[in-house]
């Protein structure tokens, strides 16, 4: 990185964000359509199903908002694990800012959160639901999201070049992961033996928040809220303390 | 230490052997006893600016690893590499494409990491393009190339990047016959700049012609360093 300045990095990343999105724009027409169907689509059955047992107001509003932000954690998750791999003949071919691979497919998936949540708050204001009270939560929650997203992806990317194995330990885990989070429900019917699993995952609070910011419903419970902060900080510090460490010796291993 | 383009202090390589795809599980319950190797042991070596290094060695010696260790591409074990100056290195010229980008965006894309920058990229552009002879291929899909389209616009692009310290390996030459003259041209113009340059070549006609220096390499240690013929007399001669 010495040789490469400032601006020359910023560039590089940029470039390799814009190589993601025009990918993706490219593979398929309507590009963007596949983004945003994809959560209504989930959002149409999972509803249709849960709003039986599940009685939470303006339930399908509710869901797509937690969707959209699980799908942009999600994805970025499942797809930087073994993106070092996948781009193994960027790394032998010559010295670069490497933690650029990683990071430019979670900007591109976060360009895509972006657009499906102004689709999302363009039709709460045209329906009269838009809570402008509340809204502005959204980006610290978001800034939150992003940055958990960052140190989570560099820890089981760089974890992967030496264990293949972390790969498929983290597609499970995320499904999991996606019933321990408050996308489908929110934390006001969990029964207080289980409130401890909410303190351990960092996206409660997120999800909380995004839920209060879009559609005013949710509370913030201050206890949580602190401990997945401090989670999500463990996991930034651990997550790039790893890729330090191990980023010099990727190509060794690939 | 100002005209020194590249100090190896004491520069060492371990290798860990794996016969199969590394794995956490493994790692717990087996904790199989994982060979080592060293392939590169004790290496100091300063390359001045404008000198012309030639490595030669027999397969496994080392030399590949001493020049990814000199890009930069990987790291040595222990010991210090200190490179002065903007180096490119024209191994692995076909890879780094991505096939859904047509190859004006690729262009882009590889100069970056490279080291060349926006305003550079687009300056120098059309010489890239021009000189790789790609023609109106420039905006269809990296796909759509053939393999030697693919080699000579990765060449193309390294040689565009304007380097202080050119690393060569093998292929010196790349694609046909009048891009292979082409290339040794382009290569010709950075020795008679007085680019400080760095060679693994098997094509000793060459390393005879055009190094000022040559070091001979043999199972990870530096055997011989001076002309050509005292290293190629004990390239011969047994260890």
């Amino acid at each position: 990185m010495n040789s490469i300045g400032f601006k020359n990095y910023f560039d590089f990343l940029w470039a390799m964000t814009e190589k993601e999105i025009k990918v993706r724009y490219k593979r398929a027409m309507f590009g963007f359509f596949w983004i945003i169907l994809n959560p209504l689509l989930q959002m149409l059955i999972i509803g249709l199903i849960f709003s039986f047992f599940i009685k939470i107001p303006n339930y399908f509003l509710f869901l797509f908002s937690g969707l959209l932000l699980w799908q942009f954690f999600s994805l970025s998750v499942s797809k930087t694990t073994p993106s070092f791999i996948y781009e193994r003949s960027l790394l032998q071919k010559a010295k670069f800012p490497k933690e650029a691979i990683p990071i430019s497919i979670i900007i591109s998936n976060f360009f895509n959160l972006l657009i499906s949540l102004i689709l999302l708050l363009s039709f709460l204001l045209l329906t009269g639901n838009l809570p402008f009270q509340t809204l502005w939560l959204l980006f610290p929650a978001l800034i939150w999201l992003f940055f958990l997203t960052i140190g989570l992806s560099l820890l089981t990317s760089s974890l992967n070049v030496r264990y293949r194995d972390i790969n498929f330990f983290v597609q499970s885990t995320l499904i999991l992961w996606f019933y321990a989070t408050p996308i489908l429900y929110n934390l006001t019917i969990i029964p207080r033996h289980l409130l401890i699993l909410y303190y351990l995952n960092p996206l409660t609070t997120i999800f909380e928040i995004s839920h209060i910011a879009l559609i005013n419903q949710g509370k913030i419970i201050p206890s949580i809220a602190t401990t997945n902060l401090a989670i999500s900080l463990i996991i930034i510090t651990i997550g790039v303390k790893v890729y330090k460490k191990n980023n010099p010796f990727f190509v060794d291993w690939i | 230490m100002r005209n020194i383009a590249v100090q190896l202090s004491n520069v060492s390589k371990r290798y860990t052997l794996h016969h199969e795809k590394p794995t956490l599980i493994e790692n717990i319950l087996a904790r199989r006893n994982s060979e080592k190797f060293w392939a590169l042991k004790n290496i100091d070596l300063a390359i001045k600016k404008g000198e012309r290094i030639g490595i030669i060695g027999p397969n496994g010696s080392g030399k590949t690893t001493l020049l990814k260790i000199i890009s930069g591409i990987t790291t040595p074990t222990t010991g210090t590499v200190e490179t002065s100056g903007k180096l490119v290195s024209l191994i692995e010229l076909e890879a780094g494409f991505h096939s859904d980008l047509t190859g004006e965006e690729n262009i882009t894309l590889n100069g970056l990491l490279m080291g060349m920058n926006k305003n550079e990229i687009r300056r120098r552009m059309k010489d890239i393009i021009t000189f790789a002879n790609i023609g109106s291929f420039i905006d269809s899909p990296f796909y759509t190339y053939s393999s030697g389209m693919a080699l000579r616009l990765g060449f193309s692009i390294a040689v565009h990047v304007n380097p202080d310290i050119l690393v060569l390996d093998e292929n010196l030459a790349v694609g046909d016959q009048e891009f292979k003259k082409k290339s040794l041209r382009k290569i010709e113009q950075f020795f008679k700049e007085k680019k400080t340059v760095i060679l693994v070549s098997q094509w000793f006609d060459f390393v005879e012609k055009y190094c000022t220096r040559v070091i001979l390499l043999k199972k990870g240690k530096v055997v011989t360093r001076g002309t050509f013929s005292s290293a190629y007399r004990r390239y011969n001669s047994e260890p």
